[in-house]
């Protein structure tokens, strides 16, 4: 029979690519070699694409006719209300990984991602609650948008308390897994939110049936965004490269405790 | 709107701006002297157990 060539997706190549690169980096080795090399080259561009962000916002931005200057906390606000939730979406795929596949890197990733997104998330809180002041009138409501964004904060937390209260990396791991899963319910809470409940928080601005925000503030709002990502992507990969270390260096301890007792 | 009218609230704004400058800079800086902690801490476990060994 004749051989037919199949004709994969770009969709379904850059997935393959992309199980291939998380295969390779199953070894912690070959992680820190990676992680050592890419991680100069991410700084720089993170700082750069911020700096110009920051320009763009601070210099460039025209004022909202509503808002007035306002409006510039929201290049910060966005960023950080976007990453929060996407960091944790990347915790609960990596506890998948780590409950299903047992992917020896994926319960590294899911406790560095904890302290950055548990920031952002903060950040994201205490922004939107500075520009509430002035714009709402108030700092704080019960709305279902702020409620489910400070749940998300208290799952950070609760999920950090895990893995310090147990020692056990695995049974750490495995619980804080369970807890990050179950979680990630709150997610589609926190996005629909807005279209569920009577909301005082305004709905999206970027959809897929068109965009709502003028260029003009469009484009310093995804210079920051880009940058913040950047950023997170360097912290997080630091983070990693820390708690693999610190993996080591248990280990010889522990191997150094058995010696010393024969 | 006048220009002035907008920077009404410029306080706020730059409460902000300080606010996740501080929070993002020693949170990069708590990650990068971690990882720098724990570097040393096993370049120090390596040399002890070179000199244990010989």
């Amino acid at each position: 029979m004749e051989n037919t060539p199949t004709i994969r997706s770009p969709l379904a190549r850059l997935l393959t690519k992309l199980n291939a690169l998380i295969e390779y980096l199953a070894n912690p080795t070959r992680f820190m070699r990676f992680s050592r090399k890419i991680l100069p080259w991410l700084m720089a561009a993170s700082a750069l694409v911020l700096v110009y962000g920051f320009y763009l916002a601070w210099f460039k931005a025209p004022y909202d006719y509503q808002q007035g200057h306002t409006v510039k906390i929201m290049f910060i606000h966005v960023p950080m209300a976007s990453l929060g939730m996407m960091v944790y979406a990347l915790i609960a795929v990596a506890s998948i990984g780590s409950l299903i596949w047992r992917h020896p890197l994926a319960d590294v990733a899911a406790k560095a991602a904890l302290p950055i997104g548990a920031v952002f998330t903060f950040l994201a809180l205490v922004t939107g609650s500075l520009w509430g002041k002035p714009m709402w009138g108030t700092y704080w409501v019960w709305d279902a948008r702020l409620t489910s964004m400070l749940v998300l904060f208290f799952l950070y937390l609760g999920l950090m308390a895990i893995w310090e209260a147990i020692d056990d990396h695995s049974r750490a791991g495995r619980a804080a897994a369970i807890l990050a899963v179950v979680g990630a319910i709150n997610l589609p809470i926190i996005k629909f939110s807005v279209v569920w409940w009577n909301s005082l928080h305004q709905p999206a601005s970027i959809k897929p049936s068109g965009i709502t925000i003028h260029t003009d503030i469009l484009t310093p709002l995804l210079v920051m965004w880009l940058g913040f990502t950047l950023l997170f992507v360097v912290l997080h990969l630091k983070a990693m490269r820390a708690e693999v270390l610190r993996r080591k260096v248990e280990a010889m301890q522990l191997r150094r405790v058995e010696r010393a007792n024969r | 709107m006048s220009e002035l009218e907008a920077w009404k609230h410029a306080d706020f704004i730059i409460a902000c701006y300080l606010l996740v400058g501080v929070f993002v800079a020693a949170l990069t800086l708590w990650i990068f002297r971690d990882e720098r902690k724990q570097n040393q801490l096993l370049d120090e476990l390596g040399e002890q157990d070179d000199k244990t060994r010989s």
